[in-house]
């Protein structure tokens, strides 16, 4: 049997009609779309039916009851807070520094910048396994001196695994400030000056508001990735420190806990996602 | 001298029913419009009119809701814009900043997979059409202003299209360019035979170009016609504000005497030659300001008023002058060289008048 | 009044301390890794009491080392490959497109940077496991592309965002489809990005550790290989894979600043 085409039909019209119209943007989304949606969105809501499974909320009490766990999540937090507000302290002068240096001078600061970025988190924490080890360099050099006998516990506790953050996570803070200190118009600063208002005024009055928006996003992406962290912690924590991630890795795979695993994923999941829209809405009013 | 080159004939376009909504916005609310093939159409507007979309719908940039395209006997409602066959000019030239000016005219032909000699062949005629020959080798950011949109008009008409669309393309050009490139693109137009849609809001450019002018508002043709028929007799007080500068009054059909009739507006009784009439509507009447003559003492005329002149400005061979009679403002534009008005100082009383065929009546 | 000028400049002086402190505190211990790497010493020790390249023939003599940076060369490979197809034709659809719900294409988009690595892991381990693709190059791919498609997604808008959208409509106009006018237009101009946008997948692939944790099994990542050993013993090998990370880093960042699109304003 043979099937015959309406003769009027213009000639392969249909989805190249429509690719020339205003869809076609659209259907070019649609394969990354449908990727997204069976391999992030769709195991993520997986996770959040598995943390209720059995039609009670058992897994959640016991993230929310038990001591243990709350002192991960306190701890968890801690952590974030603090590498947060080191980062701030650490990189806001930087990125201000990087905007009134010439451009050469500028290249080599984004180089310090940049190359610690892309490198591996792994070897950056192996980095501060060397230094601050038993046998690490700042041991071994204290040793050298005379000023110790025995090594220093310099790893395995709190102040390595946020200096081993705040290594990892500095670069990310510096940028978006950055950007939004280059695009403050040097006239405003000017004129503040030119009113007789003195350095520190100039600064906390002019400056810091017109680059809080950049402070606000940096500090924001620092503290939920802290959050999130892993790698830093199970090294440099040496079992010690434990953050959230290294909790819900442990239930997976050596309790094989999948269920309370994914209540722990859920509530990082709801705290990161709380902090990013506070974020933005203390953001929106400013512009 | 370089002769035209042996082309396709250009087509015919129309529309039928176009509508197009974005939203809540009736971007074009059904558009019926007919080209003929080597007719030269303005779609004349303010943003927001609509002309665009309906350019773009032409194009195949946007689909529309209702209606259809026909270009020559095919409906291309349905079809992708690169099968459409059109020429199009855009605002901002859309040269390929990559390509060199050979390489961007040859573009419609080289994705025709036209044989290689032949392109190089048209290619070198299209440039020489716009007296661009010897810049092949160009990049487009290379070139001038003008000479990039001439590079645009010839790589829009190398590839024999049925129909050509020219999207504002004098609108980034300083006034002397836009005038020299207003002419090249007509005497393209004539000289191929194109039949051209051209997209403007600049009502003097659409009177210089056009053999007809659609008077676009609101997502409507107001008005279609020749040029001196839209600025004589504009049909909507839409069309007779936006073409050329009117003085305009609104007031009801009081009196019929022959083929006059007389309207009473804003405190006067004007006379108007309008025969087909109706006395006891209410009408709109536009002079234009050339229209509006200076009186002597004796002077008969069928409207008489007398002015204050407050303001004189220099438009060249003419002047124009704002007029003020009690609370009514009008404009006249006179010439310089008629013997009376070069004495006349802002401050000075005048009379002026118009006779009851220099006045179109505008229903409604 | 304003300050005194020597006042100004002894700021100016502080501030120039203080950064060039803490850039080299970011430095200095991916510098300290080079000399450990060229170490003679069978342990750590620093400075080295010689000079020898033991470590590196170590690495390249050993299989398991070897294999491993196989196995992320192709799965980086492979997940730059699909994250750029997949993200640019996303990051097209979100700038050009005007359909209802681009917002949230939009925000889906950015999800997987984030979401944290910790949950993707085992969310996605979670299904793998079903699947039988723990443990395969496949199934390491898709994982990575999910994370890598934020970066390309946002690196390609921006490029996309530089280029007139009436040089694709001429392109159509004058004969060719909408894929043919990204083709022949758009892609060359955005080269730069898509440079940029391949380097930074790839990197964020071929240094992925979290995912890799839970889905390589027997197919070790480079990552994995290295944070295995690191939990055993620092010796000092690791530190030979970290300055050829470190190298590739470098490598990679030169070219985008040779042919890449812009990354930090200026």
């Amino acid at each position: 049997m043979s099937i015959s085409l309406p003769a009027d039909e213009p000639p392969r019209a249909g989805i190249a009609a429509r690719l020339g119209g205003g869809a076609g943007p659209f259907v070019l989304g649609l394969p990354a779309l449908v990727f997204l949606l069976l391999l992030f969105v769709g195991p993520v809501l997986r996770l959040l039916v598995l943390s209720v499974e059995g039609g009670d909320l058992a897994a959640y009490e016991k993230a929310v009851t038990d001591g243990l766990y709350l002192t991960v999540f306190w701890e968890t937090f801690r952590i974030a807070a603090i590498v947060t507000a080191a980062s701030i302290v650490l990189g806001y002068p930087v990125a201000y520094w990087l905007t009134t240096v010439s451009r050469t001078t500028a290249a080599i600061g984004f180089a310090c910048i940049l190359v610690p970025l892309m490198t591996s988190v792994l070897v950056r924490t192996y980095a501060w396994m060397v230094i601050l080890g038993r046998n690490g360099i700042i041991n071994r050099a204290l040793r050298d001196w005379g000023l110790i006998d025995a090594p220093l516990p310099l790893l395995h506790n709190l102040p390595s695994v946020v200096i081993g953050m705040t290594h990892v996570l500095l670069p990310m803070f510096i940028l978006p400030v950055y950007s939004v200190m280059v695009r403050v118009d040097r006239e405003l600063l000017r004129a503040a000056d030119g009113l007789g208002a003195s350095g520190g005024q100039i600064f906390a009055r002019v400056y810091f508001p017109l680059t809080w928006p950049g402070v606000l996003a940096g500090g924001t992406l620092v503290f939920i990735v802290a959050l999130g962290f892993y790698i830093t912690p199970a090294l440099l924590g040496g079992g010690r420190i434990i953050m959230i991630a290294n909790v819900i890795e442990n239930q997976v795979q050596t309790l094989l806990d999948w269920r309370f695993a994914s209540a722990l994923s859920m509530v990082l999941l709801l705290a990161t996602l709380a902090i990013q829209a506070a974020s933005s809405r203390v953001q929106a009013p400013r512009g | 001298m370089v002769t035209a080159p042996s082309r396709r004939p250009s087509l015919p376009l129309r529309l039928t029913g176009i509508g197009k909504r974005f939203g809540a916005v009736v971007a074009v609310g059904g558009v019926d419009l007919t080209v003929e093939a080597g007719e030269f159409v303005t779609l004349l507007g303010p943003s927001g009119s609509g002309k665009t979309t309906l350019l773009k719908v032409v194009a195949g940039f946007e689909a529309p809701d209702r209606g259809t395209v026909h270009i020559g006997a095919t409906d291309v409602t349905r079809m992708p814009p690169g099968r459409r066959n059109i020429g199009m000019v855009f605002q901002n030239y859309a040269l390929f900043p990559h390509m060199t000016v050979a390489r961007n005219v040859a573009f419609p032909l080289s994705v025709r997979h036209v044989a290689r000699e032949e392109i190089g062949r048209r290619v070198a005629a299209a440039l020489a059409l716009v007296e661009l020959g010897g810049y092949d080798e160009r990049l487009p950011a290379q070139l001038s202003g003008g000479q990039q949109q001439r590079v645009a008009l010839s790589r829009a008409v190398v590839f024999d299209p049925g129909l050509q669309l020219l999207d504002e393309p004098f609108g980034a050009l300083d006034r002397r360019l836009r005038q020299q490139l207003q002419e090249e693109v007509r005497r393209l137009q004539r000289r191929l035979g194109l039949t051209a849609v051209f997209v403007t809001h600049d009502q003097e450019e659409a009177l210089l170009l056009s053999d007809r002018i659609a008077v676009m508002n609101q997502g409507a043709i107001e008005q279609i016609g020749p040029p001196h028929e839209i600025y004589a007799r504009p049909r909507t007080v839409f069309a007779a504000g936006f073409i050329g500068e009117s003085n305009l009054w609104s007031g009801p059909v009081t009196a019929r005497d022959g083929a006059d009739v007389t309207i009473a507006a804003d405190g006067m009784n004007l006379r108007a030659r309008a025969p087909a009439v109706a006395s006891g509507g209410s009408a709109t009447a536009m002079v234009r300001p050339e229209r509006v003559r200076l009186l002597g003492g004796a002077e008969p005329a069928d409207n008489r008023v007398s002015a204050r002149v407050e303001e004189i400005s220099y438009l060249g061979q003419t002047q124009k002058y704002l007029l003020a009679a009690g609370s009514r403002r009008l404009t006249a534009v006179w010439d310089l060289t008629a013997a009376p008005v070069g004495s006349i100082a802002v401050g000075a009383c005048v009379t002026v008048g118009w006779s009851a065929a220099d006045v179109h009546l505008i229903a409604g | 009044m304003a300050e005194a000028p020597g006042r100004r400049r002894w700021l100016g002086r502080a501030l120039a301390g203080y950064a060039a402190f803490v850039l080299a505190l970011l430095l200095a211990p991916l510098l300290i890794v080079v000399p450990i790497s060229f170490s003679s010493a069978r342990y750590l020790q620093f400075p080295p009491p010689g000079w020898s390249l033991r470590w590196y023939a170590r690495y390249f003599a050993d299989p398991q080392w070897i294999e491993s940076t196989l196995v992320s060369l192709r799965v980086a490979t492979g997940t730059t490959a699909l994250a750029l197809v997949l993200g640019t034709a996303l990051a097209y659809s979100i700038v050009r497109g005007r359909y209802r719900g681009r917002r949230m294409v939009e925000r889906l988009s950015t999800g997987p940077m984030i979401v944290p690595h910790i949950v993707i892991a085992i969310a996605i381990y979670g299904i793998f496991a079903r699947l039988r693709l723990t443990g395969t190059e496949a199934g390491l791919i898709l994982a990575h592309t999910v994370l890598a498609i934020p970066f390309v997604v946002s690196v390609m808008s921006a490029a996309l965002r530089t280029v007139d959208p009436a040089l694709e409509q001429a392109a159509m106009s004058l004969g060719v489809g909408r894929i043919g006018a990204i083709v022949r237009v758009t892609l060359p101009l955005i080269r730069p990005g898509i440079v940029s946008a391949s380097i930074l997948a790839f990197l964020s692939s071929f240094d992925e550790v979290v995912v890799a944790l839970f889905l390589s099994g027997t197919t070790k990542t480079l990552p994995k290989q290295m944070f295995d050993n690191i939990l055993v013993e620092i010796d000092p090998t690791i530190a030979a894979v970290s300055v050829l990370q470190i190298a590739l880093v470098v490598v990679a960042l030169a070219v985008v600043a040779r042919f890449g699109a812009r990354t930090v304003p200026r």
